[in-house]
Formats: structure tokens, C-alpha cells, sequence
């Protein structure tokens, strides 16, 4: 249990650099850290001194029908040798078809089939990189009719047979619930708590007939709600505050922060380890 | 329809240029009924308005990333202009990557070939400063050259010296200097003000990394004449000889050499 962060972003390099972040922990989307130097390395060395830090990807695409390219997975090995992260963690997606990326995290159809596909795929992911990787559950707007298992009883089944980790999103739930139509407190308790090592907390904007992924503002009282009932579900999971557009000043994210600290230590007393 | 074949129908759908609902107009049936038979829908929110949700979000994060990667490049185009830009180079050439960040790579080279051109000569070498800005943002890390190394060499050594040029450097000449086009699109300048007239040669600019910044400027051409010598492998003894041969006084390429070495453009020296 690492505590409480929050995902490291550009306008608080600068922060970072010159008095440190005062979070538990940080997490760094890897691929803006593929590069060999410069100021953004310099940052995670900084941060690395003083705290855990967790590895994000968002492009590894483990659902794709293509497999993950070596030549990506060479440049990540490459930046877990440097940092030494507490997790390594991308999204439980695909995002490439007949050699082109698409940038996006886009859904799996919840079938045996792709299941198969992910387990081997995470288990070869897991081999070269020497270690387990957690998966995230994305938001989505479309569902698959050949689809026939729940979000979250493809999710624990991915984890099990593959035996890899869950980064679970709030948010994400919270999207997805009011997208798709279901009680995400069926979510939570389909999800295998042992398997759950991180919390993703962030906001999402409600557009007309759907709700959108975009981590823009703070985290809404719906999250915050969901939130306390994982804690409940779960025990202390290390949480983390994502905010991805319009990014606010450090003292704000930090609120945040610590509001996810409060929120925990409020369940479970000063048992939840730092933050 | 197995996995490959959904993720690709999914593919095809959300990079059709002017979104799903013109993607299925002009599809065949099979497509169509494929479209019909992969997705789910409600009664108030259509499998074609869902999707449509991953086409927007394809194209505009892509346009998102050049548009902040080639700034001044967007600027000079203007909103309309760099809009159709990019649905020609998103068409032309999909991201290859993973990481999003290299997806302009091939960019300035497009913009060379593109019709935009004959209206604004000067986007290929701005987009090329700024790709060269963007690699040199996060270089393997170097040493540069301390001032007192060079302070203990001998006087006779000096004009066979060579100097090792940091690879987080880049000099670039073209009509145009970027410098100035920058500090007016910075300066929140509207783009018809831009100075984008040519010079009546070639101008020079030197982009480099110092203390972990990223920086650019406009070099004078004696100065530009002395650094491309140094670049290109050339002893003191060349350096000064170029100097002079551009009306420079060899006096001055002792002052420049102490302004690169303390900018961190040189590495090593050698005899």
C-alpha cells in the first residue's frame, strides 16, 4: 500500500524539479518517459529519490489481434531498468489493426475468444518483461452483441488466468455504468479484491445521452461515492488523482490528493498506510 | 466475424474522414451488415452516433498532438488551413507507432510534397525546426565541454584543434529564420502579420539544448559560416579561415567559441 498520488503531468515538471511533490507517490505515463534524456528523465530521477513511482502505459494496445511489438516492449523494458516502478500498468484494450495505431483505448467484445487472446498476450507481455503488469478497465460507449460475459467478469477472468493485476478506475466505472446501463456496485463485486492493487480517481464530463472519459476537473461526488464503497469492497487499495485537461495548479491536484487520503483514512482509521 | 476482422471493421469505421455515418453510405452490404450485426444500440442512442463518439476522439487527438507539437507551424497555416493539413496527412499516413509522440515524424517531409506550400513556402522549414526541437527535448543526456579544458591547451596546439559538436544541437538554414516567426506567434500576433517574408539568402537557425531547455535562435552569417565548419569537422585553424573569408574578424570566433561552449554545443576537443 503505497498511499496516496497522483499522475505526474507537464505543468508540475517544474514543481517537481525544484522542491519535489508532496504525494505519496507518483505515476508517469511511460511512453512520454521512452525518451534516452533531457528534462522530463531528470524529472522521474528527481521524483524516484524521493518517492515510489508507478508506470502507466498507454499505448501497449494487449487486446490488439496484432501483437504487442517487440520494439516497444525493448523501449519499456529500457525505462523499468531506470526507474524500478512499484507497478507497471496499461489498459485492458486494443488499439491497433492492420499496422496502424489508433491512439485510443478502444473496447474488446467481452467473448471467450478475445479472452484467449489477452491471457496469451499478457502472458507473453509479462515474460519478456519479467514481471507482472496490471490492467486497467476503460470507459467505453459501445458494447459488442457477440459480447457474452459482464465488463467485470471479463476483467477478473483476464487477471485470473492470466495472473496479472488490476488497476481498477472509478471513473471508468462510473462512465461505464451510466453508458451501458448497470449497477457498478455489481462491478465492484465481481472484481477479485486480491487481484486490485491501484485506484484511478478522476472526472468525466456528462454530454447528452452519455457520459465522456475526458479527466477534466475534480473528481465528482458520484466518483468520490464509488470510491468509498471500493474501500469498503476492496480494504486499502493505493489510489491515485488523474487530471488530464485543463491541468490546475499543484495546490489544487494536491486537495485532491489529499481528499482521496481523508476519504480512506475516515474508513479505515490511520490503518491505510502513508498519506 | 472473428477478432482481427471486428477490430479492423472498427478501424476502417472510426478513420472514414468525415465520420461513420458517410463510412456506411458508402460501404457494400457485407459491411453494413457487419457494422449492424458487431455493435449494440439503444432506441436513443444509435450503434452509428456510439462509434462516431471513437471517430471524432481518433482524429482530434491527432490533430491535438501536431497542433501542439508544430505550433508556429499551425499558426502561420491558420485554423482551417492546418485542419485540412492534417486530415490530408492523418489519411496519408496513419499513425506506424505506439508512442503518439513520433506520429508527426514524417510530417515536415508531407508538408514539402503538400499544395499549402505554393500559399505558405515557409511551413516545411518551420515544421522541421520544430520536429528537431521536439527530438531534442528528451536526447540522451550529454557533457559538455568545461571553458577551463580549453583555457589549458597551448597556444601552438589551437589551429589543429577539432571540436566535438553536442548531438542536442541543429543548425538549419533556409529563407526564413524561425526566430522571429515564434516570438510572433508567441506574442499572440495575428499570422497575416507574420514576418514571412524570404531574405534574399540563406538564413541560419541554431537549435540546442541547454540545461535542459530547448532554445533557438537566429545565427548571424559569419557566425553561422564558423559554426557549420565546426560542425562539419573543421580544425581552429579552418574555423578562423571561414571567419575571415566572411568578413569577420578572427578575434571574434574566440568569442563565439566561449558562447557555445557555455550554451553546451560542444562536447569534446581534440588535436
Amino acid at each position: 500500500m503505497l498511499g496516496h498520488g497522483v499522475g505526474l503531468r507537464v505543468p508540475h515538471y517544474k514543481r517537481a524539479l525544484e522542491e519535489g511533490l508532496d504525494v505519496d507517490w507518483v505515476e508517469a505515463i511511460s511512453e512520454n518517459f521512452f525518451g534516452e534524456g533531457g528534462r522530463p528523465r531528470r524529472v522521474l530521477e528527481r521524483l524516484r529519490r524521493d518517492m515510489p513511482i508507478a508506470l502507466h502505459g498507454v499505448g501497449m494496445g494487449i487486446g490488439s489481434a496484432q501483437p504487442v511489438a517487440q520494439d516497444y516492449l525493448d523501449r519499456l523494458q529500457r525505462l523499468i531498468e531506470r526507474v524500478e516502478p512499484a507497478w507497471v500498468s496499461d489498459h485492458l484494450c486494443w488499439g491497433r489493426a492492420s499496422g496502424h495505431h489508433t491512439h485510443d483505448l478502444l473496447p474488446l467484445p467481452h467473448t471467450e475468444e478475445s479472452l484467449a487472446h489477452v491471457v496469451g498476450e499478457v502472458a507473453r507481455v509479462q515474460t519478456i518483461l519479467g514481471r507482472q503488469i496490471a490492467l486497467e478497465n476503460v470507459s467505453s460507449y459501445v458494447t459488442y452483441r457477440q459480447s457474452d460475459m459482464d465488463e467485470w467478469t471479463f476483467l477478473a477472468e483476464v487477471a485470473e488466468r492470466a495472473d496479472c493485476l488490476i488497476l481498477l478506475d472509478i471513473n471508468n466505472i462510473v462512465v461505464n455504468a451510466h453508458n451501458h446501463g448497470f449497477d457498478p456496485l455489481d462491478y465492484l463485486a465481481g472484481v477479485p479484491p486480491a487481484r486490485v492493487v491501484q485506484l484511478h480517481l478522476a472526472n468525466h464530463s456528462k454530454r447528452d445521452r452519455y457520459c465522456f472519459d475526458d479527466h477534466r476537473g475534480a473528481v465528482p461526488a458520484e466518483v468520490w461515492t464509488l470510491y468509498e464503497a471500493a474501500l469498503r469492497v476492496l480494504g486499502p487499495v493505493s489510489t491515485l488523482v488523474e487530471w488530464d485537461s485543463e491541468i490546475p495548479p499543484w495546490e489544487v491536484l494536491r486537495a485532491e490528493q489529499r481528499e482521496a487520503a481523508a476519504r480512506a483514512e475516515a474508513i479505515f482509521g490511520g490503518d491505510d498506510g502513508p498519506g | 466475424m472473428d477478432l482481427a476482422e471486428l477490430q479492423e471493421l472498427f478501424l476502417r469505421a472510426i478513420a472514414w474522414p468525415t465520420g461513420v455515418a458517410d463510412f456506411l453510405a458508402q460501404a457494400d452490404a457485407g459491411t453494413v451488415a457487419a457494422f449492424q450485426d458487431t455493435f449494440a444500440e439503444t432506441p436513443e442512442f444509435s450503434r452509428v452516433e456510439r462509434v462516431d463518439i471513437y471517430a471524432e476522439s481518433y482524429f482530434w487527438r491527432l490533430f491535438e498532438t501536431l497542433q501542439t507539437q508544430f505550433a508556429v507551424t499551425a499558426w502561420l497555416a491558420g485554423e482551417a488551413g492546418f485542419r485540412n493539413l492534417v486530415t490530408d496527412y492523418v489519411l496519408a499516413q496513419p499513425s506506424r507507432d505506439p508512442d503518439l509522440r513520433r506520429f508527426g515524424a514524417s510530417f515536415p517531409a508531407f508538408l514539402s510534397a503538400h499544395p499549402i506550400v505554393q500559399a505558405h513556402p515557409y511551413l516545411p522549414f518551420c515544421s522541421e525546426v520544430e520536429l528537431t526541437m521536439m527530438h531534442l527535448l528528451d536526447a540522451a543526456d550529454i557533457t559538455p565541454l568545461p571553458l577551463e579544458t580549453i583555457a589549458a591547451i597551448p597556444a601552438d596546439r589551437w589551429p589543429q584543434l577539432r571540436f566535438v559538436p553536442a548531438p542536442t544541437l541543429a543548425l538549419i538554414a533556409s529563407p526564413w529564420p524561425y526566430s522571429p516567426l515564434s516570438e510572433a506567434c508567441r506574442g499572440g500576433r495575428p499570422a497575416s502579420e507574420a514576418p514571412t517574408e524570404a531574405a534574399p539568402g540563406n538564413v541560419h537557425t541554431l537549435i540546442w539544448r541547454e540545461r535542459m531547455h530547448v532554445m533557438h535562435r537566429s545565427v548571424p552569417p559569419s557566425e553561422a559560416e564558423v559554426l557549420a565548419t565546426m560542425i562539419a569537422g573543421g580544425t581552429f585553424e579552418a574555423m578562423c579561415a571561414a571567419a575571415d573569408a566572411s568578413g569577420a574578424r578572427i578575434e571574434a570566433v574566440a568569442g563565439w567559441l566561449h558562447r557555445w561552449i557555455e550554451a553546451e554545443l560542444i562536447i569534446d576537443c581534440a588535436l
